[in-house]
């Protein structure tokens, strides 16, 4: 609402949609369910095993990603991340405030709960 | 001392569990499975007598700094989550011997500027950046205790000039 008593809703900022931005509203929902600190990089790791079957390290060692960077994985790589983190994310959002956990280390394990359920799910739909 | 902090310092049987949370973390597999549970015992005791606490925070601070490692996809989240210690986590009293565990990585350092790099990029906003305050912190403690930021061939390296912004 403007002061001249004119209200108008403001035009919807948009954005081209990028690995980067997905990986954020993952992250985001991680955070908006409690997850602690060392919450984001263990889905990470949980993901990275149940699409890949390696570790990080080991993606990055096999794919020859220079640095530690998501964008120097191969287009399938990144792909699949971000489908992955996208419809965690999904899920993560339709959990808020019922995740539930009467400490910090439940709260954390239902977090990758869910993470690790829909990386087996994603896995199904990868051609490897 | 610089390091001073209203942090309480964690008592030796929550240490213990601590080092045992990290541990499973590093050797599950699949499914939340720890693999050979029984080698904790063998992969603690190479740090040191067990009686110790130091021991116990050696060996804490070397598990975390590989998972911080083997967990890093995009160096940037280091800067903001794995490494960005605030007085109210339960690792900030171990802050810098979980950085010195992760700076023994022959490209330890290098993963830690690229994750500067990556965050002073046009993909995050000065807030995002701000949120790294605990980091910048821990830099700066550092510099105070000549414990800078340092490769083990001895050079040191500092922030980028626009970091201290921040």
């Amino acid at each position: 609402m403007d002061l001249l008593g004119d209200s108008q809703l403001l035009p919807p900022q948009r954005e081209r949609v990028t690995g980067a931005i997905v990986f954020k509203r993952f992250t985001q929902t991680i955070k908006d369910n409690g997850g602690s600190p060392q919450s984001y990089r263990n889905a990470v790791v949980e993901e990275t095993k149940e699409l890949f079957d390696c570790t990080v390290p080991e993606l990055y060692k096999m794919t020859g990603g220079k640095i530690r960077a998501r964008s120097s994985l191969p287009q399938a790589a990144q792909e699949a991340y971000m489908v992955n983190e996208s419809l965690s994310a999904n899920e993560l959002e339709r959990m808020e405030g019922t995740i539930g956990g009467e400490t910090q280390e439940e709260v954390d394990a239902r977090i990758l709960g869910v993470v690790r359920e829909q990386s087996k799910q994603t896995r199904k739909w990868l051609p490897w | 001392m610089v390091r001073a902090s209203p942090y309480a310092r964690m008592k030796l049987q929550e240490l213990k569990r601590r080092v045992k949370q990290s541990w499973n973390t590093l050797n599950t597999w699949k499914d939340g499975v720890v693999l050979q549970p029984e080698n904790f015992d063998k992969d603690t005791k190479r740090f040191g007598d067990r009686r110790y606490k130091k021991t116990w925070a050696k060996a804490l601070a070397y598990f975390e700094a590989v998972n911080a490692y083997e967990g890093c996809l995009d160096a940037y989240m280091l800067i903001l989550h794995d490494f960005n210690f605030t007085a109210d986590r339960w690792d900030y009293e171990y802050r810098h011997e979980i950085l010195d565990a992760f700076l023994m990585y022959p490209d330890g350092l290098e993963i830690i500027k690229q994750g500067l790099e990556q965050l002073f990029s046009a993909d995050f906003a000065p807030n995002e950046r701000d949120e790294a305050h605990g980091f910048f912190k821990m830099v700066e403690e550092r510099e105070g205790e000549r414990r800078t930021i340092g490769s083990p061939d001895g050079s040191t390296w500092r922030l980028p000039v626009t970091a201290t912004a921040a």
